[in-house]
């Protein structure tokens, strides 16, 4: 009983620590913007999910073993997500002396495909057994600030559509 | 009793990342979207390093 409520408990500060602020002042925000907060929020999300595993690790709450299997996933995803940030940082570009980040139509296409392999790399890490719900709660409800994260940045991989960012531009 | 002092440990690390997290909310705010990535990509750097150091401080070799 103790421990299913200091899950919901936990799971409870998960969802404000990530769910909450991704939902402010969104509405009026660029999908670009959305895609730059997004993509930050992965990589930062991603940090507290390897600081997390080895929390439990050290209050013995999984083994070694199973916290250098989930590191090693965590670990292939940030690679992953790493690809994702270079293709969109190459389309960061000096205007009048100020460096922005504008998506050409090829960009698009482009962020896309690499927002599509993150979001692989980050499933195939949540899907894993070590990390899987059933096989570990503890873990899992850590992995959950990554999915929410992985989550956002597909939303946003719906709005970025050429005609949008081009009426964006506007 | 330890029982109860692991998991008040949790809560509190938990607890501690929240206050991060929203510390950080605050800051990408202020950042333009070309500073964001470059940001993301300093932490995925920065993650890198992480994974190794637990990888080694676990006795397992990188893959």
């Amino acid at each position: 009983m103790k421990k299913t409520i200091t899950i919901l408990l936990m799971t409870v500060i998960l969802f404000l620590a990530t769910g909450a602020p991704s939902c402010t002042h969104e509405q009026a925000e660029s999908v670009q913007r959305k895609f730059a907060l997004n993509t930050n929020r992965v990589a930062s999300g991603t940090n507290d999910a390897l600081r997390g595993v080895d929390q439990l690790v050290t209050q013995k709450l999984i083994t070694a073993e199973q916290g250098s299997k989930a590191v090693q996933l965590i670990r292939r995803a940030n690679a992953v997500n790493g690809i994702l940030i270079d293709t969109a940082s190459s389309y960061i570009s000096v205007v009048d002396g100020k460096r922005v980040f504008v998506l050409t139509n090829e960009g698009v296409v482009n962020v896309s495909l690499a927002i599509d392999n993150a979001v692989k790399a980050f499933n195939l890490a949540l899907n894993d057994p070590v990390i899987n719900q059933k096989a570990n709660p503890e873990l899992s409800l850590l992995a959950r600030t990554l999915a929410l994260a992985v989550k956002a940045l597909l939303d946003v991989k719906k709005q970025l559509r050429p005609n949008v960012l081009t009426k964006e531009l506007k | 009793m330890n029982k109860t002092i692991e998991l008040l440990n949790t809560i509190l690390f938990l607890t501690a990342l929240f206050a991060e997290e929203m510390a950080k909310e605050r800051a990408r705010t202020g950042l333009t979207d070309a500073e964001l990535l470059d940001d993301a990509k300093l932490q995925v750097q920065a993650n890198e390093v992480l994974a190794l150091s637990l990888l080694t401080k676990y006795n397992t070799p990188p893959e």
